[in-house]
């Protein structure tokens, strides 16, 4: 074997891991904080159920997977509002919603498809359209989380003081979310669903661990995402393993020190 | 699935007490039903059977065998069935508590399998012509024990296609000998019965089943094999939309072709058509 840098996917994979590892946290830290952790999972499912659906119609599956995907979230903003404080309610609704919609629609497909094929990607096979389509996303998601930073970290704590006070709650949440839905269709496609619906939340965990201001939760996730997706990368290529699974153990072994170092601390 | 072990007897039992059971020896329009478990096995048994048995698919167009959930409507037509054909090799191991079912309600229930060596727990055994050969001759055997009355039409026809799949192995025989590159670089290893066949080797990313994220290390010891033994063309399962064969050929400079399993067929084609077109790819790939 050659040097790592030295095969054009694994410098793909890298320049995607550094990404993923910006985003995933940005978006992910407000998710937690609304008690939206298993929007990753719920979202991923439903957007399978797209790729069934758009293969049925004859549209590209992954139009039909971000179509799905935000159908998912915005049923979930709804829903959020009718079950108030037991947010996970939604999430596990629309989860099953999605996962029992893939099944009855893959069954009406006049094709021989491998449907997973369409949605759960990995990061070691990148195509140039997915590295641009990548690179895209982590603009428009930076961009977002800076220009609205004030606004969701407000809303994250207290929605009712935020709404008082004149922040605009409604439209701004709706932005996240949509922006959730297109972080997670377009990742799973590009990296897998396993890595983006954990990355959204592990880090942003692991930072909650150290009890520190909003803001330093926020630098700390970033760091945390950026050191599981590029070392994972890297064990993955000297140690033989499958790059999705061995980010997230990564992740939930960090995260189980992070708790014990918390522990010894107090 | 621990669950749907339990209901599928339950209703197809209770589907049968209503549908009043209809005795076998007396079908409608005088053709005894033959149901197979997957798109091969539906192929070879249409041309034994001809328009003298009605041959139904289990398996719906767009479904694969590995990982297919029966539905009670499926368990329950089983039940009409005189005849089952299907193939042990692992590939349809959904249909395992539908034909227990079915043997015990009297039908015949056949193993295509049967007799062919299962090498690596590669379930993939009718890709390569001589298995398909002899079990296009179980299949032949069936339905003349089940329909003695259309024996010799069964005969005529196993006789025909037997000739064409002597045809098709002749063409595979033919290619034996230009052989140049003896490796086939695959998605995933379904083409073990094939490549023994034409004496080369198959070299799989992935395992025997649909895993899409290979470790890091896999993809570069590929990219490294396809390099240094010069491969020019890679090949991914027609069906599919395989990001990591794109990426080696990416890679590596190769160029990517398909090969059908022939699992299932979207163009209802057959299986002859179908290993001429895997022929032709090979003799770009391997000549």
């Amino acid at each position: 074997m050659l040097s790592i840098f030295s095969y054009d996917f694994m410098r793909r994979a890298f320049i995607v891991a550094v990404l993923i590892g910006l985003i995933s946290p940005c978006i992910g830290i407000s998710l937690v904080l609304k008690r939206l952790s298993a929007i990753g999972d719920a979202t991923s499912h439903s957007a399978l159920a797209g790729v069934a659906a758009g293969l049925m119609l004859g549209i590209n599956p992954v139009i039909g997977a971000v179509v799905f995907s935000i159908l998912a979230v915005v049923s979930i903003e709804t829903m959020r509002r009718v079950f108030k404080s037991y947010s996970e309610i939604a999430t596990v609704i629309v989860m099953s919603a999605g996962i029992g919609l893939t099944a009855v629609l893959s069954g009406f497909i006049s094709g021989s498809v491998n449907l997973n094929s369409f949605m759960f990607g990995s990061i070691v096979a990148i195509s140039d359209f997915e590295l641009y389509l990548t690179i895209g996303l982590g603009i428009a998601v930076i961009s977002v989380s800076m220009l609205l930073y004030k606004e969701l970290f407000f809303i994250a704590f207290d929605e009712e003081a935020a709404a008082l006070s004149g922040v605009p709650v409604k439209p701004i949440n709706m932005i996240l979310m949509l922006l959730t839905a297109v972080t997670v269709s377009v990742s799973a496609r590009v990296v897998g669903a396993l890595m983006i619906s954990s990355l959204l939340v592990i880090p942003v965990a692991c930072a909650m661990t150290m009890g520190k201001s909003y803001k330093k939760t926020m630098t700390a996730s970033v760091i945390f995402a950026e050191a599981f997706t590029v070392l994972g990368l890297v064990l993955s290529f000297y140690l033989n393993l499958r790059p999705g699974g061995t980010i997230v153990l990564i992740g939930v072994l960090t995260l189980i020190i992070c708790v014990f170092m918390g522990k010894n601390r107090n | 699935m621990m669950r749907n072990k339990i209901l599928l007897p339950i209703m197809t039992a209770v589907l049968m007490l209503f549908s009043g059971c209809a005795p076998k020896t007396a079908p409608d329009n005088g053709k005894i039903k033959v149901y197979t478990s997957f798109y091969a096995m539906y192929d070879l048994t249409r041309a034994v059977a001809g328009d003298r048995a009605e041959v139904i698919n289990l398996l719906p167009a767009g479904a694969e065998p590995h990982d297919y959930e029966p539905t009670a409507k499926d368990a329950a037509q089983v039940y009409q069935a005189d005849v089952l054909i299907r193939c042990k090799s692992g590939i349809d191991d959904y249909i395992n508590d539908i034909a227990d079912e079915a043997q015990k309600s009297g039908a015949c229930v056949a193993d295509t399998a049967h007799g062919i060596e299962i090498k690596n727990g590669d379930p993939h055994v009718w890709l390569s012509p001589d298995n398909a050969m002899s079990q296009l001759k179980t299949i032949a055997d069936t339905l003349c024990a089940a329909d003695p009355d259309n024996n010799d039409y069964y005969t005529q026809n196993y006789n025909n296609a037997a000739d064409k799949m002597r045809a098709l192995t002749e063409k595979y025989e033919e290619l034996k000998g230009k052989i140049n590159t003896r490796h086939l670089v695959v998605s995933h290893g379904a083409f073990g019965y094939l490549c023994d066949y034409l004496g080369i080797e198959q070299t799989a990313v992935e395992g025997m089943g649909g895993e899409s994220d290979p470790s890091a290390a896999a993809m570069a010891q590929t990219a490294d094999f396809i390099r240094s033994e010069g491969i020019k063309y890679i090949f991914a399962e027609s069906g599919e939309s395989n990001k990591v064969m794109d990426s080696l050929a990416r890679e590596t400079g190769a160029q990517l072709l398909t090969l059908s399993t022939f699992e299932y067929d979207t163009q209802d084609r057959d299986y002859f058509t179908v290993m001429e077109e895997n022929l032709t790819q090979l003799e770009t790939a391997l000549e």
